[in-house]
């Protein structure tokens, strides 16, 4: 090679490179996908060794010529790997961002009477349509499922079984991971209730404690085993005098010795006080005798503690006992009765007075509060064969677990204070058997159950003459019976989308498990489910359905105080782990609270009801409310009551004026914004006498009697027009009439304000209002 | 249709490591000719000096 030839000829042109090609024929997009990651990984790692291999070959010959590289050009070529590293991490970014969406676009995850056992997730392509996987694990923990090609009216097409091959595809496309997300009962582990023994329920209960003292027995033991050696010494030696104490004092006298009580000890220490020992050996001895006192004392202490541990060990070991008797599982299987909970299905009647939820909640929302939140509740116990009543509609839950707080034998009317609190009276395990056992034909009696887990939803039936039971009455028209059989369904189906099994219950209340119904309202059913199967069966949501559906139940802001919208959270708080301390409510939760519940100002923090931002915000949605329940600085800003006007709407329920604090009732700057914003119908009559406010009062009565609104006759004819007008003093009205008509410049602003009409007073001070023009 | 977006994306590495190779392939032959040149000179230098 000519020496003087530039390098360059020995570098291979990219053009001239090899080609590492994707394979085209690759169409599968996970194959696709690993063969690009894997090609770009062994490119780029090729290109940067490239990059080396070069900048070594050129540093070498540089050397050998003792020549300089360009610092510059060096730069520039180790730079390049770094390019090629990220070149390689944008290609693996731009994968992931395609592999993402590759998921399913699944449009909905349900339950259907016709998969039973299954969760059906429904996935729509881009060209609309729909299909759906039923899928359910078998008795393994396998996958098992079917493909249902669904038609353009939502009708269930063709259905296909899915095989093994078809899961992993599944998995990929994230319709697997839909599967996990539909609520379903949790399994259950019911305990027989049982007494324990002190020492068990002091084991069981009380274990901390029962360490503590255990610790302390120990410590006292070593101490009292030091101080018997010290006194045991001092005595052997005190004996080896003839003058000495008579007779020998083995290990065990001094043992008992130890436990003797203060009046034995002061017998002995008066003894030794005779005893020819010398001053010193005596005080010795006395103070040896002065802590076996203690010792002795501390003891009787621990002997005390002990006591007191195990008394409080077995009222424990009772309560719970008398919790575990009181709970729902255990009285319906010591009963044979089922303990319920109904809705109302008419709207406007569900959420009465005594309940926390405002009217704006559905029934949907009601069973999730239910099953997120459980919620203390109102229910009622029956004994299956019997004819007893139930509180309400055709629909309802039975309950599979909770606690029972007390019993009443008819509506006892009790109402929440919270969440988790319902007042009512408060029963023993058998008072609350003696009401539930009744077997007898009875109207609803009232359970109140605290944390409820609810096993399964029912819905009622009727026996016809043949025995059928009937889920509607035959309407006679096809038409009429299809509406009927998908009003029955509906229940059906919402309680199969919550994850409780549907069930049926006869007038005798029977309950059976649903099976269909048909177009004639004939309802067939499976087992019959008895009480014993309730109470141990699954019941209640896992925790983290619980907490998902309760999320979404406080970001709809239903409950009737905002100190039950904190419970929610700290209730799901708790139920995530957390403690609930923790929970705040933020000013943006106040706000939407404020705005769902118009009104409802009245327990907000008090900072918030005197932060004028924050105040008049809410008063976007409800302004007299905002200034009613303002702080008491607030009330008297300027700048907030002006606000407050300026949002104000028609037809609020009172006028903002009234809601003011007295001493501002009386200022008339206040007085002259009121009346500005029509709000005069509550002035405080002092102001009377000030010309501004009267003339500002005159001027508004004048804009509010446009005869154009309200003159009905023809022209030339006349009407009077009541024309009364109060202000107030106090709570009392003060009638101002007389000083309005009686006010020329009342009647002449009228006329010149509504030229086609003419005023005047008549005779019987009544203002006369006579048309002259159209 | 993700198999056509993974060909795209593909395609558009590829382009980017030939513009590295490219710019390699500038930057050795930049390299190879200053150093030509500084070899040169100095070979010019020897000669002169032994003129």
């Amino acid at each position: 090679m000519n020496r003087f030839e530039p390098t360059t000829e020995t570098i291979k042109k990219p053009e001239a490179q090899e080609n590492h090609e994707v394979p085209r024929s690759v169409e599968n997009p996970e194959e696709l996908r690993q063969q690009m990651t894997s090609e770009a990984e062994k490119q780029t790692g090729q290109f940067k060794q490239e990059c080396t291999d070069d900048l070594l070959r050129v540093e070498e010959r540089a050397e050998k010529d003792g020549l300089l590289i360009d610092g510059e050009d060096k730069k520039a070529l180790e730079n390049l790997g770094t390019e090629a590293e990220a070149t390689k991490k944008e290609l693996e970014f731009e994968i992931a961002l395609i592999k993402n969406t590759e998921k399913a676009n699944i449009v909905g995850v349900t339950r259907d009477r016709n998969f039973e056992g299954s969760v059906i997730v429904k996935t729509e392509d881009k060209e609309g349509r729909v299909t759906g996987y039923a899928l359910r694990k078998n008795s393994h923990g396998d996958w098992e499922g079917n493909e249902i090609r669904y038609m353009k009216d939502g009708a269930i097409g063709p259905v296909y079984q899915l095989h093994e091959a078809d899961f992993s595809k599944l998995g990929e496309q994230g319709i697997l991971d839909s599967y996990e997300s539909m609520p379903a009962m949790k399994e259950r582990t019911i305990e027989s209730p049982e007494i324990l023994s002190e020492k068990e329920a002091s084991k069981k209960f009380l274990s901390e404690e029962r360490k503590k003292l255990a610790q302390e027995i120990r410590e006292q033991r070593k101490a009292q085993r030091e101080r018997l050696s010290v006194l045991k010494i001092d005595s052997e030696e005190a004996n080896k005098s003839p003058e000495s104490m008579d007779g020998e004092l083995e290990d065990k006298q001094y043992a008992q010795f130890a436990e003797r009580q203060s009046v034995e000890v002061d017998t002995i220490t008066e003894r030794l006080s005779s005893s020819e020992l010398n001053d010193q050996e005596a005080s010795d001895e006395r103070e040896n005798i002065g802590q076996l006192i203690a010792s002795s004392g501390e003891i009787k202490s621990l002997k005390a503690k002990l006591e007191d541990h195990y008394t409080k060990a077995d009222a424990i070991a009772k309560n719970k006992f008398e919790s575990m008797q009181k709970s729902v599982e255990q009285t319906m299987i010591r009963n044979n009765a089922f303990i319920v909970h109904t809705f109302l299905l008419d709207e406007r009647l569900r959420h009465n007075e005594n309940s926390n939820i405002t009217q704006r909640a559905t029934l949907e929302d009601d069973i999730d509060i239910l099953l997120s939140f459980e919620p203390s509740i109102s229910t009622s116990s029956v004994v299956p064969g019997s004819r007893q009543g139930l509180w309400g509609g055709r629909i309802g839950v039975v309950l599979g677990g909770g606690d029972i707080r007390g019993i009443a034998q008819t509506d006892n009317g009790t109402v929440t204070g919270g969440i988790k609190m319902r007042n009512g009276e408060i029963s023993s395990s058998k008072e609350i058997d003696e009401k539930v056992s009744n077997k007898g034909e009875r109207g609803y009696n009232e359970l109140v159950v605290n944390n409820p887990e609810v096993f399964g939803f029912f819905q009622n039936v009727q026996i016809d003459k043949s025995g059928n039971m009937i889920g509607f009455e035959d309407a006679g028209s096809e038409q009429d019976n299809k509406n009927r059989k998908e009003d029955f369904l509906k229940y059906i189906d919402l309680a199969i989308q919550k994850g409780m099994p549907p069930l049926i219950m006869t007038p005798d209340r029977r309950l059976f498990e649903f099976s269909s119904i048909s177009n004639e309202g004939v309802v067939s059913v499976g087992a019959e489910i008895t009480p014993k199967q309730v109470a141990k069966g699954k019941a209640g949501l896992p925790n983290e359905k619980r907490t998902a559906i309760g999320e979404q139940i406080i970001a709809k802001n239903l409950f009737r105080k905002i100190d039950d919208q904190k419970e929610a959270k700290e209730i799901i708080a708790e139920l995530s782990g957390k403690e609930k301390s923790g929970v705040e409510l933020s000013q943006e939760e106040y706000l939407a609270y404020a705005r769902d519940n118009q009104g409802r100002f009245h327990d907000f923090p008090k900072h918030l009801l005197e932060d004028k931002n924050f105040m008049l915000e809410a008063a976007q949605f409800d302004p007299v409310s905002a200034y009613e329940y303002a702080g008491d600085n607030l009330k008297k800003d300027m700048e907030f009551i002006e606000r407050v006007y300026s949002l104000e709407k028609k037809n609020t329920r009172s006028s903002v004026y009234s809601l003011m604090p007295d001493e501002l009732k009386k200022n008339e700057k206040i007085a002259l914004i009121a009346i500005e914003n029509n709000d005069f119908e509550d002035i405080d009559s002092t102001l009377a006498d000030s010309p501004a406010v009267w003339e500002k009062i005159v001027d508004k009565i004048v804009e509010r009697n446009n005869p154009a609104k309200w003159f009905s006759r023809n022209i030339g004819e006349q009407q009077v027009v009541g024309n009364t007008f109060y202000m107030k003093k106090g709570f009392s009205g003060v009638d101002m009439t007389e000083k309005l008509t009686s006010d020329a410049s009342f009647v002449q602003k009228l006329n010149n304000r509504y030229p086609n009409y003419r005023f005047e007073i008549d005779e019987y001070k009544q203002l006369l209002v006579t048309k002259l023009a159209k | 249709m993700s198999v056509e977006k993974y060909k795209q994306a593909w395609g558009k590495f590829q382009n980017k490591m030939t513009s590295l190779k490219k710019r390699k392939h500038e930057i050795l032959k930049t390299i190879s000719e200053k150093l030509d040149k500084q070899h040169i000179e100095a070979i010019r230098k020897q000669m002169k000096n032994h003129e």
